[in-house]
């Protein structure tokens, strides 16, 4: 019953923004299907030391076509996805010439190839499924470049050690306040 | 001047291009977010004519007029609620936003990278629940200084640009505090004045101790926005209900930064508290007032009067207006 809810920013090709609410219930990066739990769109993230980040794509199944987003994949599995997205069917034919960080889609594998793969056809995709496309290079950003629109989307990590502490050796304990009353009150649980 | 006044609903944001009489979304399929978003913040800077920050539920967002729609921002506040929006006056690069729970964040460079603050507030309160930034402030003097009200948690204080913070709340009655105002004088002396649940309150020891200020004619204690028409100036008006959200509500007016009020000429009765009023030093004559639930009150003659206009809209958490 899990479900990821995904709110893309999705840019036409006269600049104009459309924010659709899509339920994804199936994600599968590089064909392999993942648990749905993996996939985030926050842009901050805690890694363990070395942990590497790979760039990406995805491709989200959506009622007037589907939709491309840059991605991050981080060595633990987490699917991070850009809040940012084109219409595939707006990339007008030259998807081949759209690029990853600079390399063409083509050379890594194609929308058309990753849908027809999933059971699609054309721009559409089964309901509910996100397929993630991860290059081999690795790095915290992702920049999808549309040459023919001249446009980018790019999605980058901000990336923080699991074992920095913001606070220091004087994280404070959690205080408790009482409002108006402003006096001791009895716990209230 | 040509202006528009924009009011920070939970419908989105809303646009006046005719000073107030006529109110407008951007449409879904083009304005970049959901028409539907909560929206509690809107914020302009005089250096950026025709931007607007916006503080959603979903995000910061910036709109420009160039772009017409709302563009997302990148931060790690998409799963909180950004209630409070400041840049600072000499840099607007320099973003300060403040969130539910009560959290600050602040970015060097436009938005492009943020930092979690190191603000201790209050993590659970009897009262609400969970505590939230009321309002920002940019020291008028010290550009070091930033300065913020929580709710429910009183006057917070950084002197490093938001590093670190330091809690002020000695002579508070109460600790739910909304907004601040500053007057800063030709010898060297300040005066504060900070709006709480129980009143307003006043310090001349730039935040060691607070003390109650006496307002007689207030028909009630809550206290919610006080705003200066001109920078450091002596005229106040501050917005007082009933409670949150409320049934009724006054505005005041000091011509002498709090020493005496009256009480604002008001074409119609307050729906409920007045929460928000949006000031803008381009004419500080023109002011705009929203109760929670939607009415916008329009003064012209530098908050002595407010006339309602027509149009209501939802529930509204902040107005402002700015040249384009």
């Amino acid at each position: 019953m899990s479900l990821f809810l995904f709110k893309p920013h999705v840019e036409g090709p006269e600049g104009n923004i459309t924010t659709p609410d899509i339920v994804i219930d199936r994600v599968f990066v590089n064909g392999a299907p993942k648990t749905i739990n993996l996939i985030s769109t926050e842009t901050y993230h805690q890694v363990d030391e070395g942990e590497p980040a790979y760039p990406a794509y995805g491709i989200t199944a959506l009622g007037g076509g589907a939709v491309i987003s840059p991605a991050v994949l981080l060595g633990s599995g987490r699917i991070c996805l850009a809040r940012t997205a084109w219409r595939l069917n707006n990339l007008n034919g030259n998807v081949g010439e759209v690029t990853l960080n600079g390399q063409s889609l083509a050379a890594l594998r194609l929308p058309a190839d990753l849908i027809e793969a999933a059971g699609g056809e054309g721009d559409t995709l089964p309901r509910g499924y996100l397929l993630i496309c991860v290059a081999e290079e690795t790095g915290a950003q992702a920049v999808l470049g549309d040459r023919a629109r001249g446009r980018e989307l790019s999605h980058r990590l901000t990336l923080s050690l699991i074992s920095e502490d913001r606070w220091g050796d004087v994280r404070p304990k959690p205080r408790y306040s009482v409002g108006p009353m402003m006096k001791e009150v009895q716990h209230y649980i | 001047m040509k202006y528009k006044a924009y009011a920070a609903t939970t419908q989105s944001v809303w646009f006046s291009e005719d000073g107030g009489e006529n109110w407008n979304r951007l449409l879904t399929p083009t304005g970049g977010f959901y028409n539907e978003a909560r929206v509690w913040a809107v914020h302009t800077h005089a250096d950026r004519p025709g931007e607007v920050l916006a503080g959603t539920d979903q995000g910061l967002y910036r709109f420009s007029e160039e772009n017409g729609r709302f563009d997302y921002i990148p931060s790690p506040m998409d799963s909180l609620h950004i209630l409070q929006i400041a840049q600072d006056p000499y840099d607007p690069n320099f973003i300060v936003c403040g969130t539910r729970p009560g959290e600050i964040f602040t970015s060097e460079d436009n938005g492009d990278n943020w930092t979690r603050a190191t603000l201790d507030a209050s993590t659970e309160c009897w009262f609400i629940n969970t505590s939230r930034v009321t309002s920002i402030h940019f020291d008028p003097k010290d550009r070091d200084t930033i300065w913020v009200t929580v709710e429910i948690d009183g006057v917070i204080r950084s002197t490093d640009r938001g590093k670190t913070w330091e809690l002020i709340i000695r002579g508070l009655h109460d600790n739910d505090t909304h907004d601040l105002i500053f007057r800063d004088y030709k010898d060297g002396r300040r005066t504060i004045m900070c709006s709480t649940e129980d009143g307003v309150h006043r310090s001349i020891d730039n935040g060691a101790t607070w003390e109650k200020l006496k307002i007689p004619l207030a028909k009630w204690d809550y206290f919610r926005s006080l705003k200066q028409p001109a920078e450091n100036s002596d005229v106040v008006i501050a917005s007082v209900g009933d409670k949150p959200s409320g049934e009724a509500a006054d505005l005041l007016i000091s011509c002498d930064f709090g020493e005496t009020w009256e009480i604002c000429e008001m074409s119609h009765k307050a729906n409920s508290t007045l929460w928000t009023i949006g000031t803008n030093a381009a004419d500080t004559s023109l002011m705009f007032a929203a109760t929670i639930f939607g009415q916008i009150f329009k003064s012209t003659d530098a908050g002595q009067s407010w006339n309602k206009i027509n149009r209501e809209l939802g529930e509204i958490r902040m107005i402002t207006w700015a040249p384009v």
